[in-house]
């Protein structure tokens, strides 16, 4: 196995992630109580993910509810190696959010490709915040560093819920050409995430950790976590 | 589903980690990561930035009302189901060392076709179950609600026909009064004609159905008549019995008013007991009339023969 570049994603297992594993765990003994835990942390940024998807709050309640009825069912198959729990709970929200948006939307009707890009990847105004917006303030650069097709390809792949031979078949644009544009906007993302943390010791809200190992957990020891 | 090559696979690993592909494009993207030796390396670096994608929204507070929500329906799923069903979502983003992406994969189908086999069958049973139950039980209330409606149905019909009994009774009371007054009358006439020297009367109509009646007159002068088939009287007009006698001057010797029943009767007294007397019956606009007002509307002659009862 050839060596593998520090993994970006373990970056995001913070200090809160023992806890969430605990809790995990309690709901995968069937303490569906403990859910609250997860709940309590993470409601705001599931109902993000899922307004900013859908926009549509009603049916975003219906996907949080229904992501953690999710993570009640699969706990006890939460395998370590997904990632944090954060990450886990976030992708169930993301592919449940998807699945809703497809299913309202007929695949005759897209987004407008000409309409205003969404806003909520520029640049915050504040600073100030705790680690939850730093973080966010990381991939915001991040995305600044990619090209604009780069980035609409991505937000439309991640945001839209879009196939990519719809989005090739709304922007005009041939599929493999798309496919390109996510694969290298991906590679960029992932690359000045791992840059900027390389580069920003004295960062706080990352912590670099020890590259991770084809034979070491994803998840690396944290240092202050904000 | 069409088997996927190495090539087709990578091809496709972009899309795979953004949700960016068809459900059967993703199915087929599963399979063959579950299979595959390869290790597949470009899942990991182009998944790796995907969580950061999902955390990269600025949080939105969804509404106080939705905590209560999820953990009543969770807590409802708890009870439902005693052991969890097997994983109906996959992450896209697997940001894991690629080697043990593999083994993740493999460990799922394996484990896809032992224990979480049962217990997912266990699980949907229970809960189709449940579901059946549930039909079972609304159908059962719609009957009962059905039956329902029915049975006030029946009941509002029963209280109708209640009404129109009541109705019928307060008519059937009304003729049945007429009735025995009619009878006392005509007993009254048999009275007198039966006991010495009495002498009875048919007053016929002099227009086809017009009213029809017996009288009887006493020695002592006593009267009695009893009539039918009259048409009512309104509020003042009467009807009028009158005794002729041989010097043919009518005497008026009592009224009466009809009601619906179209029965009448007046006892009275007669001042003469002559033979040969008429009985005149009239309709007058009021008592007291002092001469018949034509026309007559029934009459007879008084003998001694026996009237027929």
């Amino acid at each position: 196995m050839t060596e593998q570049p520090p993994t970006v994603a373990g970056r995001l297992a913070t200090a809160g992630d023992d806890a969430d594993r605990a809790a995990l765990d309690r709901i995968a003994a069937g303490d569906h109580g403990a859910i609250e835990i997860l709940y309590d942390r993470y409601r705001a940024m599931s109902y993000a993910l899922a307004l900013r998807i859908t926009a549509d709050p009603a049916l975003s309640e219906d996907i949080v509810q229904d992501a953690f009825v999710g993570v009640w069912r699969n706990a006890a198959r939460y395998v370590d190696a997904r990632g944090s729990v954060k990450t886990w709970l976030l992708s169930i929200v993301h592919h449940r959010a998807i699945d809703a948006v497809r299913r309202r939307r007929p695949t005759s009707d897209l987004p407008d490709p000409d309409a205003a890009p969404p806003t909520s990847l520029t640049l915050p105004d504040v600073w100030q915040e705790v680690a939850g917006r730093l973080d966010r303030q990381a991939v915001v650069v991040a995305l600044e560093s990619l090209s604009a097709p780069q980035r609409e390809a991505v937000e439309l792949g991640y945001f839209g819920g879009l196939t990519q031979q719809e989005i090739a078949g709304r922007l005009g644009i041939p599929l493999g050409t798309i496919k390109s544009r996510m694969r290298l906007g991906l590679m960029s993302l992932r690359n000045s995430l791992v840059f900027r943390n390389e580069i920003d010791p004295t960062d706080g809200s990352f912590d670099r950790g020890e590259p991770a190992s084809p034979t070491s957990p994803d998840r690396v020891p944290r240092g202050e976590q904000p | 589903m069409t088997t996927m090559s190495c090539d087709q696979v990578r091809d496709l690993a972009a899309g795979f980690v953004l949700g960016a592909l068809s459900p059967t494009e993703m199915e087929d993207v599963r399979e063959h990561l579950a299979t595959c030796p390869e290790p597949h390396p470009e899942f990991a670096e182009l998944g790796a930035a995907v969580p950061y994608l999902a955390e990269s929204v600025e949080p939105v507070e969804p509404p106080e009302t939705l905590k209560a929500r999820v953990l009543a329906v969770v807590a409802e799923a708890a009870a439902v189901a005693t052991t969890p069903a097997s994983p109906d979502v996959v992450p896209a983003a697997r940001p894991s060392a690629a080697g043990q992406v593999i083994s993740i994969e493999r460990e799922r189908v394996r484990r896809r076709s032992t224990a979480s086999w049962v217990a997912a069958i266990a699980a949907v049973l229970l809960i189709a179950g449940l579901a059946a139950w549930n039909v079972q039980l609304r159908s059962e209330l719609n009957t009962t609600q059905a039956q329902l409606e029915q049975l006030r149905t029946e009941v509002a019909s029963t209280q109708a026909q209640v009404a129109q009994l009541r109705s019928d009774l307060a008519s059937a009371q009304t003729e049945l009064d007429a009735s025995r007054a009619y009878q006392a009358a005509i007993d009254q006439v048999f009275t007198i004609a039966n006991a010495p020297g009495g002498q009875a009367a048919i007053l016929a109509p002099a227009a086809a159905g017009g009213p029809t009646g017996l009288a009887a007159i006493g020695v002592d002068g006593s009267l009695a008549i009893a009539m039918h088939d009259l048409p009512a009287t309104a509020t003042t007009d009467v009807y009028t019995a009158w005794v002729i006698g041989s010097n043919g001057v009518p005497v008026d010797v009592g009224s009466f008013q009809v009601g619906s029943t179209g029965i009448g009767s007046l006892t009275g007294a007669h001042g003469t007991s002559e033979a040969g007397l008429t009985i005149a019956l009239t309709h007058e606009p009021g008592p007291g009339a002092t001469a018949p007002t034509p026309p007559i509307l029934s009459s007879g002659v008084v003998g001694s023969a026996s009237p027929q009862g």
